[in-house]
């Protein structure tokens, strides 16, 4: 039920509140899992599942988050956790080590914008 | 006239805390070898109060993991409650000897014991773990048989879904990128009810909690712990729904979220006692570890057993700390093994870790940095 409440709150918010910025769109979803990028500094990887991109059927997939607040690493958007925010789609932000060189996680669909909140 | 002053407000804050346990008689039924059922495990709260008269150590029926069945260990525990308490429970009935029956006068003497304020020790030893079976629940409020269930259901589907993915992006790492392969997961695999947090994460009973999670709702159960339940939970207008902190010990809970069959993934509580010591956290060194590395936490309030230490990715459960002002953790993230195999050293991850036990959440939470 609270699923498809996420999926009218994620339309309504693009019907009310469309995208400021042509590069940013709507996503909502649960993180499952944290990962750092082992080249970048502060930046992490999270898988989330169900993800909400733009229609109502869920799909899955990584999105990568910027540094935060040190104080907010464990509380913000810690697996288990619903968000509901913005994010840039294909962004390779994240780069991870490969053994002798740095080069982009292939597998995220973009970069979460901050103050990407978790959802009540 | 200052000390007098505290004297009297730590006085009125035991008297308060006490109060709810006082207001009624636990025992109401005769129990024996074989008997099951909440009051059972009251009855073991209160043997594992005491030193003398606890059930075990470790394992089933020890302090925090107290159980609906009366067995032999139970036995044991009554037989020697009686021989400590003889003149109130053995001698009116002209006995000498305890037989672990749970009769009327033993029921009376639990009874009374039941209604005794919380021990003065965490007043004078603040490093001492505080008894978590303090003053034992309402029946209430405690898991009946037919509730009974695994409450770490969630958090283990969680954990499995957490292995696929990491095997994945261990694949990505070690063919350098080019090995492209989404997990597959579906909505079988990840529970549907999820809580996020609870706002506060601490309080005293009585004090008002908001979940902030999904597939939470009118018929949902809250479990604190194994042995501890809430059956109400309220939704306000914006249908956002919390619970109210039930009368059970001060401790640090597990708290899960039960819809119909669905069980959520857990979250820590931590209820609270205005004897609580503070949890401060003072420092973490060294600055810089590497995988493996030994790191030590300085500050006050840690309990002798059971602080868990919440680092950025790996929780360490159990830590004990022997001074109550250092835990020693060695950092081996398991997310992270692959990773440092092809690491050299130069690469910083950025992390943190707070403290939480019995008493309740550390004060802030301390930076470090793991090379790879």
């Amino acid at each position: 039920m609270k699923k498809i409440s996420l999926g009218f709150l994620f339309f309504f918010c693009v019907m009310v509140f469309p995208p400021h910025s042509h590069a940013q769109s709507p996503f909502g979803g649960l993180n499952l899992f944290m990962f750092p990028c082992t080249c970048s500094s502060g930046y992490t990887v999270r898988y989330f599942y169900p993800l909400f991109l733009g229609t109502a059927v869920p799909v899955s997939g990584f999105l990568t988050m910027r540094p935060t607040p040190t104080k907010f690493l464990n509380y913000y958007l810690h697996p288990g956790a619903w968000a509901l925010g913005f994010y840039t789609p294909g962004v390779p932000e994240c780069q991870m080590y490969y053994g002798a060189t740095c080069g982009p996680y292939p597998l995220t669909l973009g970069v979460i914008t901050p103050m990407t909140g978790t959802s009540p | 006239m200052r000390v007098s002053f505290r004297l009297l407000l730590v006085a009125l804050l035991v008297f308060c805390y006490a109060s709810p346990a006082s207001a009624s008689a636990v025992f109401t039924a005769n129990l024996s070898l074989g008997s099951r059922g909440a009051q059972v495990i009251l009855l073991q709260q209160i043997l594992n109060r005491d030193p003398d008269t606890r059930i075990v150590s470790t394992g089933p029926g020890s302090p925090g993991k107290e159980t609906t069945y009366f067995g032999p260990l139970t036995r044991n525990a009554v037989i020697r409650f009686q021989e400590k308490y003889v003149n109130d429970v053995l001698t009116p009935v002209g006995l000498a000897q305890g037989n672990g029956y749970v009769g009327f006068y033993t029921r009376t003497k639990l009874n009374t014991l039941s209604t005794v304020t919380m021990s003065t020790e965490n007043v004078s030893s603040p490093t001492t773990t505080p008894a978590p079976n303090a003053s034992p629940a309402s029946a209430e409020y405690v898991v009946q048989e037919n509730e009974r269930i695994d409450i770490y259901t969630g958090d283990k589907m969680i954990a499995n879904v957490q292995q696929k993915i990491l095997a994945t992006i261990n694949a990505a790492i070690a063919s350098k990128g080019t090995q492209i392969e989404m997990p597959v997961i579906t909505l079988a695999d990840v529970p549907s009810v999820t809580v996020g947090e609870l706002s506060p994460r601490s309080g005293v009973p009585g004090a008002h909690v908001s979940i902030a999670g999904n597939g939470v709702a009118s018929n949902s159960v809250v479990y604190l712990g194994s042995n501890y339940i809430v059956r109400t939970v309220s939704a306000d207008f914006f249908g956002n729904f919390s619970f109210v902190i039930p009368p059970i010990p001060p401790a640090r809970y597990d708290v899960m979220i039960r819809t119909g069959n669905a069980v959520s993934n857990t979250v820590v509580f931590v209820v609270s006692s205005p004897l609580n010591p503070f949890v401060h956290l003072q420092s973490v060194s060294p600055a810089t570890i590497a995988y493996g590395d030994t790191l030590t936490i300085t500050g006050s309030g840690f309990s002798l057993q059971n602080n868990t230490v919440v680092t950025s990715y790996q929780t360490f459960k159990n830590i004990p700390s022997a001074d109550g002002k250092t835990l020693t953790i060695q950092f081996t993230p398991e997310s992270l093994q692959e990773s440092v195999k092809i690491g050299n050293g130069t690469q910083m991850i950025p992390m943190s870790l707070y403290v939480v036990n019995d008493y309740g959440f550390s004060d802030s939470e301390k930076s470090f940095t793991m090379s790879l």
